[in-house]
């Protein structure tokens, strides 16, 4: 489902509205692929999204902890590096919130695609 | 920016936001640990250029208290929990309360009986119609304020926790509202005829209904002004 306006992506105005909703599904796919604390989930996105995305880095911790506050992620302390860790890990939930994030991110991109090929080839309208 | 200046300054402005303690405690812990983590990696990463990575206070108190929101039930659905909930709630809360009420009177009925047993029979009459006036003038005054006082009470408590507020105000007028038209009449037992207890729903603008209107109300204006 895509979702209000979300600060972690208005951090900067370079990524437009529409990608509302879109840290939740990053953050569920990274973590589904390997369980992180939130520095290194901050690194994933940047190191899989090739720095295409900008954000606040710490903007990513309010919606770790909403995430965990809704079942989708599961959280514990661990000894990282020498250091204790909150490490977050996605739950039974959290994986099928992913596939419905995720097919619902494949209709707008399908949706978003359609209107720009459309737009492109389309006849002006004439009044 | 100092470390201690940049927790303190966003532990400011979390708590303005009226987050809890044990949130804002974690999220700057965790904040800080990345902070940290930045410099680590960079060892020639200022502190300030760390904390600047990480968004300032303001967007990240901002960015707290939109994801607190949006996590619990009633930020998601806030018209049906702070609106069309009083409506649903305080009609259950009042019948329970009533229950309690008979419930504790039972008890304490029954534990005299036990006790007293005959002993009862003998106080006088003028005395144990006193005493019932008085029963009943309590239990007037605890029906007619305390269910509606606790309903607002919680749906404050609940605002507050959900950062709220001023729906929970929304449902404090629901509130009462629905404690302004509850109306009760008590007629004494006299020696002829024993007393009687009415309770009904109507909508007859006196004092004693706008004192009702007004304790949730109350409650409402003491938690937005009052609790931080």
């Amino acid at each position: 489902m895509v979702q209000g306006k979300s600060p972690f992506m208005t951090m900067k105005k370079t990524n437009p509205d529409f990608l509302n909703g879109v840290p939740e599904l990053l953050i569920l796919r990274l973590l589904g692929q390997k369980p992180m604390h939130g520095y290194d989930l901050v690194q994933a996105i940047k190191v899989s999204s090739g720095s295409k995305l900008e954000f606040g880095e710490g903007c990513v911790y309010p919606i770790l902890h909403r995430l965990e506050a809704q079942k989708y992620l599961s959280s514990r302390r661990e000894l990282v590096g020498g250091r204790h860790r909150i490490v977050y890990r996605p739950t039974k939930q959290g994986h099928r919130r992913l596939v419905e994030s995720w097919n619902t991110w494949k209709q707008v991109v399908e949706g978003v695609t359609t209107v720009l090929q459309g737009g492109e080839h389309g006849q002006p309208a004439v009044a | 920016m100092d470390s201690r200046l940049w927790r303190d300054k966003l532990r400011g402005e979390l708590n303005q936001k009226g987050l809890p303690t044990p949130y804002i405690d974690r999220l700057v812990e965790e904040l800080a640990d990345h902070a940290l983590d930045l410099q680590t990696e960079d060892t020639s990463m200022e502190a300030q250029q760390a904390y600047e990575r990480l968004g300032t206070t303001e967007q990240l108190a901002a960015a707290a208290n939109q994801e607190f929101r949006r996590r619990t039930f009633a930020s998601r659905y806030p018209v049906l929990t702070f609106v069309l909930g009083p409506v649903a709630f305080v009609p259950a809360i009042f019948i329970m309360m009533l229950l309690l009420a008979f419930g504790i009177a039972w008890i304490i009925g029954s534990t005299l009986e036990l006790v007293a047993g005959d002993k009862l029979s003998q106080i006088p009459e003028q005395t144990n119609a006193q005493l019932e006036f008085w029963i009943l003038w309590c239990f007037n005054g605890y029906a007619r304020f305390i269910p509606f006082a606790l309903a607002a009470w919680i749906f404050c408590r609940w605002g507050q926790r959900t950062s709220m507020r001023r729906w929970a105000l929304v449902a404090c007028g629901i509130v009462a509202v629905m404690a302004g038209i509850v109306f009760t009449k008590t007629t004494p037992a006299t020696g002829n005829s024993p007393g009687l207890y009415m309770l009904g729903l109507t909508f007859n603008p006196n004092l004693r209904q706008l004192i009702q209107i007004l304790v949730p109300l109350a409650v409402g204006g003491w938690f937005l002004l009052r609790v931080p």
